[in-house]
């Protein structure tokens, strides 16, 4: 295992998307460890920051197929599996994958669909497979549902359940770019640059380098304190005064993955503390059910995560 | 003894002690007039007890010859009990203080009846080495002394950690409450999920050593871990860090970023000593040796300000409070004081200025200089009935009394004049100040009791309805003089007050503070007081203007239903779904009516309305409408548009319901 060979081609990768998503670096990076870590993201935000188009960069630039779905009300489940048909050319049934047979899938506005269609994605992002008709197909390696979700609108949409966002690796929050990236997005749009046509960007990855990136996890070092420190911090998820119900064992081992994913973009064969910490809210955010009175004083999961990390003793500190 | 028992001793014997360290320099205007001087022992007090009893009661108040009315055995035995006493230090051969004081080794060598043969022993012999558990004149009195001091210093030492402590937990508040946020946790979920104790080094000096002592013993992992705490210590000293237990690595550099080259020495120390916690990296000499070139300069240049730190508050230490032994050695009057105490007089040291003198004061002796203010009250004493003894010159006695000091060098025995036969006594000094009794106006009344050939050494003038008592020197009445021949009664009996109050006027006298920051720079603690002042100055002026301003706390405020309520529509205008919230809110509260208006059976809206509108006296016309327009959005919610009206009749509706009775 080339550590740094590994670690620079992730950079490059980040370089190549930053191209063209400007100001989103936090997002392209998380995004990234998310894949690492065989994870899937989900990704809420206002409308008009990129979403769908850092999926199609990404997409481009690691030489992966990319599947578009636009959650809707009267989205079937067949909509996305796929299902079986007559062809009468044939004589006889053959099936029709659907969109989630793909390595990269953008399920854009997810939470339009109701919870039945959501379902269908179920088995897909754990299982990483299909079962339709009785027959289960594996899906293709590596494959990353990246699914969008607006927080303003509520009319007409259905909360993702529980089990389904457990199923998340990591839940990002996309705020709006500096001043700066915002001027320098105007610039390239005064420049031409379309976001339709993304064939100016290089490919500086492939299918078997993102594979193989995923199988390198295995290989980073993980010291006992550091698995304390992560069942520290889910663990105080559950007693948090706050929170009804607290992170599973899910996140745990989700958390462990992204520090060593985190690990890995860093160079480094070994997870610290910071891998941990820096990985936190991403991936207890959407696993945290408030307490009611605690929604209506306005605390949010992301200040019950703070509230845990300033709780959470850092192994080997020197305070 | 119980343990409560125990404590207490343990409380009082720290609360003497803090009374005759340093609480003791600096009496305030609330502390008593006077100090009690060091009573007779149990054993004294018994012996004066019954050689009083033998004293007539109705003795003379001024018998004219003051040797015959007290018992020399009774001054004999007192002196050698107090001579004996361990905290009579100057007595005992082995003080090297006395064997180099030429004044009292003359005096030992005077008489044959020196009570001291150790001192003159000492004084005959050459200087030695003393020994090292002695050499500090260690006494009870001292102990008790150290003792309060030290307690002094650790109370005021616990002040200054609870300041820090209070000042970091206003920093740490500002620094981690979550922006936009009530806070709403801590103590319970510390509660819920069990702590591991944790405790951690923190001391800089220490780390620092630690890393050194762990690198020759080639323990090189706890090396370059001491290294890392050292320097990340070091930061949070200069201000650059805050530091805690939930704090990484990468929290650390966030905050050095401000600060290029910090931050480059910080990430390359955390990285290398971040590989050897949790990589599995070697930890070698070459390493600790990397390490610490990077860390060494920070760190360092943190011990220097600190030990300048140390060493400038170490002057405020700093004081004569050990200095000297003023009651048991060689120049003290602890003699003095305990056997006139075993004779029935209190000797009392005043501390409180001579504005107003007790009535059972009957005589003062006045030590060392006193300003001008003081010796006019001294003098309105004595005319007014007391005795004054003095034993130095002053312009301002001089020109009242017209008894002036003259130099004079003399080394041996003192005579006695005629008139006071038989009491032939001893009396020996070192003269250095003969008397001369100048315009008497009424020579009978003056009466010489020593003399030095024919120049007064001792004598007494009246003074108004009282009296002025001279001594040439004022190391007559110290404790070593008093150790040779009869010197001790000789001073014991003109100084004798049966029963009444003597009382020593001094420096001390006067001393009293006026406000409490008076005191506390009379105790020695303006060095400190100014050098804090200073430290919170400088640190003002680090922190800006936030510093030591007032936080208003934080206000968990508990919102009414109501408010969540209104809330709750606004959340279903911006979703566009006012009306499902009319349809599913108002139909509560329509149903909430009924029960109220019409608990035993139901009624239509129209009757509803009827009746609601007894109640709260409006159009039923208008309410009929309002109920209407609340029950048709619950059939067409899903079908019919929102709009902001939804909302206004909402609020109608539950204005309704709370003038006629709430929901409950």
């Amino acid at each position: 295992m080339n550590l740094e060979h590994l670690s620079s081609e992730l950079r490059r990768i980040e370089t190549e998307v930053s191209r063209v998503l400007v100001g989103q670096e936090s997002l392209v990076e998380h995004v990234l460890v998310g894949l690492v870590a065989r994870g899937h993201v989900l990704i809420e935000g206002v409308p008009g920051l990129g979403k769908t188009l850092l999926v199609r960069a990404l997409g481009r630039v690691l030489g992966l197929s990319f599947r578009r779905i636009q959650f809707t009300p009267d989205l079937m489940p067949s909509d996305i599996t796929g299902s079986t048909l007559y062809s009468q050319k044939l004589g006889e049934f053959s099936f029709v994958p659907g969109p989630v047979f793909t390595e990269l899938l953008l399920a854009d506005e997810v939470n339009r669909a109701p919870a039945k269609t959501q379902s269908a994605l179920l088995e897909a992002m754990q299982e990483r497979s299909v079962t339709t008709d009785g027959i289960t197909r594996p899906l293709s390696e590596p494959f990353l549902v990246l699914a969008t979700q607006n927080p303003i609108e509520s009319q007409g949409t259905y909360p993702l359940p529980e089990a389904q966002l457990d199923r998340f690796l990591l839940k990002l929050e996309v705020g709006h770019p500096s001043q700066a990236a915002e001027a320098q997005i105007l610039l390239n749009y005064v420049a031409g640059f379309d976001p339709g046509e993304l064939s100016h960007l290089n490919q500086v990855s492939t299918q078997a380098s993102i594979v193989e990136m995923q199988r390198s996890l295995g290989e980073i070092r993980i010291a006992r304190e550091i698995i304390d420190y992560v069942t520290d911090i889910v663990r105080r998820t559950r007693n948090h005064p706050s929170v009804s119900l607290g992170a599973s064992p899910r996140a745990s081992i989700g958390l462990l993955n992204v520090a060593r994913a985190h690990a890995l973009w860093e160079g480094r064969d070994f997870v610290i503390p910071d891998d941990v910490k820096s990985y936190a809210h991403a991936v207890l955010r959407h696993r945290l059910q408030l307490q009611p009175d605690a929604e209506l004083e306005g605390i949010t999961a992301d200040h019950c995560v703070d509230s845990v990390l300033r709780d959470a003793i850092v192994p080997k500190t020197s305070a | 003894m119980s343990l409560r028992g125990t404590r207490l001793g343990l409380v009082a014997l720290l609360a003497l002690g803090c009374v005759s360290g340093a609480a003791l320099a600096a009496p305030s205007d609330e502390s008593p007039a006077w100090q009690s001087l060091p009573p007779a022992t149990s054993s004294d007090a018994e012996g004066a007890e019954r050689e009083a009893a033998d004293e007539a009661s109705d003795e003379p108040e001024a018998p004219s010859n003051p040797f015959t009315s007290v018992p020399a055995d009774s001054v004999e035995g007192s002196l050698s009990r107090v001579l004996s006493s361990p905290d009579v230090s100057f007595c005992k051969a082995e003080q090297a203080a006395a064997r180099e004081d030429s004044r009292l080794c003359s005096l030992s060598r005077l008489s044959a009846r020196q009570r001291c043969p150790g001192l003159r022993q000492a004084c005959a012999s050459k200087p030695a080495e003393a020994s090292p558990g002695s050499s500090s004149g260690w006494t009870i009195r001292n102990g008790l002394a150290m003792l309060g001091d030290l307690a002094f210093w650790v109370v005021l030492a616990g002040l200054l950690v609870v300041l820090g402590l209070a000042l970091r937990r206003v920093f740490a508040d500002t620094e981690f409450a979550p922006p936009g946020a009530p806070e709403r946790r801590s103590a319970s979920t510390s509660e819920a999920a069990p702590v591991a104790r944790h405790v951690a080094e923190t001391d800089v000096a220490r780390l620092w050593a630690m890393a050194q002592e762990s690198a020759l013993a080639a323990r090189f992992e706890e090396a370059v871990a001491a290294l890392q705490g050292a320097l990340i210590h070091a930061l949070r000293i200069s201000g650059k860090l805050h530091v805690s237990p939930a704090q990484t690595n990468g929290d650390y550099l966030r905050a050095l970023r401000p600060d290029p080259t910090l931050h480059a020495t910080a990430r390359d120390v955390f990285r290398s000593v971040e590989a050897v916690q949790f990589g599995g990296a070697p930890a070698s000499g070459e390493l600790y040796r990397k390490l610490f070139e990077r860390v060494q300069p920070i760190v360092v240049r943190v011990l220097f300000v600190l030990l300048l730190c140390a060493f400038g508050l170490a002057q405020t230490g700093c004081s004569k409070a050990f200095g000297g032994d003023p009651v048991g050695g060689a120049d003290g009057l602890g003699v003095l004081t305990r056997l006139l105490t075993d004779q029935h007089t209190t000797v009392r040291r005043r501390v409180r200025a001579l504005n107003v003198i007790e009535p059972e004061v009957s005589a003062i002796l006045v030590v060392g200089e006193q300003p001008s203010e003081a010796w006019v009250k001294l003098l309105e004493f004595a005319a007014g009935g007391g005795m004054l003894v003095v034993s130095e010159s002053s312009e301002d006695l001089a020109k009242a009394t017209h008894v002036h000091y003259s130099a004079d060098a003399h080394t041996g025995r003192l005579d006695m004049p005629t008139g006071f036969e038989p009491s032939q006594l001893e009396l020996f000094a070192v003269v250095r100040h003969s008397l001369e009794l100048r315009n008497p106006e009424d020579t009978e009344s003056d009466r010489t009791f020593a003399q030095v050939g024919k120049r007064a050494y001792v004598a007494e003038r009246s003074h108004g309805a009282g009296s002025v008592l001279y001594f040439g020197d004022d190391d007559f009445l110290s404790n070593a003089s008093l150790s040779v021949g009869d010197n001790a009664f000789f001073a014991v009996s003109l100084l004798r007050r049966n029963g009444q109050v003597l009382e020593l006027v001094g420096p001390w006298t006067g001393g009293g503070s006026s406000s409490t920051f008076s005191s506390l720079f009379k105790a020695g603690l303006g060095a400190l007081l100014a050098q804090l002042a200073l430290l919170a100055v400088l640190f003002g002026w680090y922190g800006g203007t936030a510093f030591g301003l007032r936080k208003d706390p934080i206000a968990v405020r508990r919102r009414a239903f109501r408010d969540h309520v209104l809330a709750l529509g606004e959340s279903y205008r911006r979703a566009r779904a006012t009306r499902f919230a009319l349809a599913s809110y108002g139909s509560w509260l329509t149903e909430r009516l009924r029960e109220r208006l019409s608990p035993q059976q139901p009624i239509g809206l129209i009757d509803l309305a009827g009746r609601v509108a007894g109640r709260v006296d409006r159009p039923e016309s208008e309410l009929v409408v309002l109920l209407t327009e609340a029950r048709e959005a619950q059939d067409d919610f899903a079908a019919a548009r929102s709009s902001p009206a939804d909302l206004s009749t909402l609020e109608k509706l539950e204005a309704l319901t709370v003038r006629a009775g709430g929901s409950k």
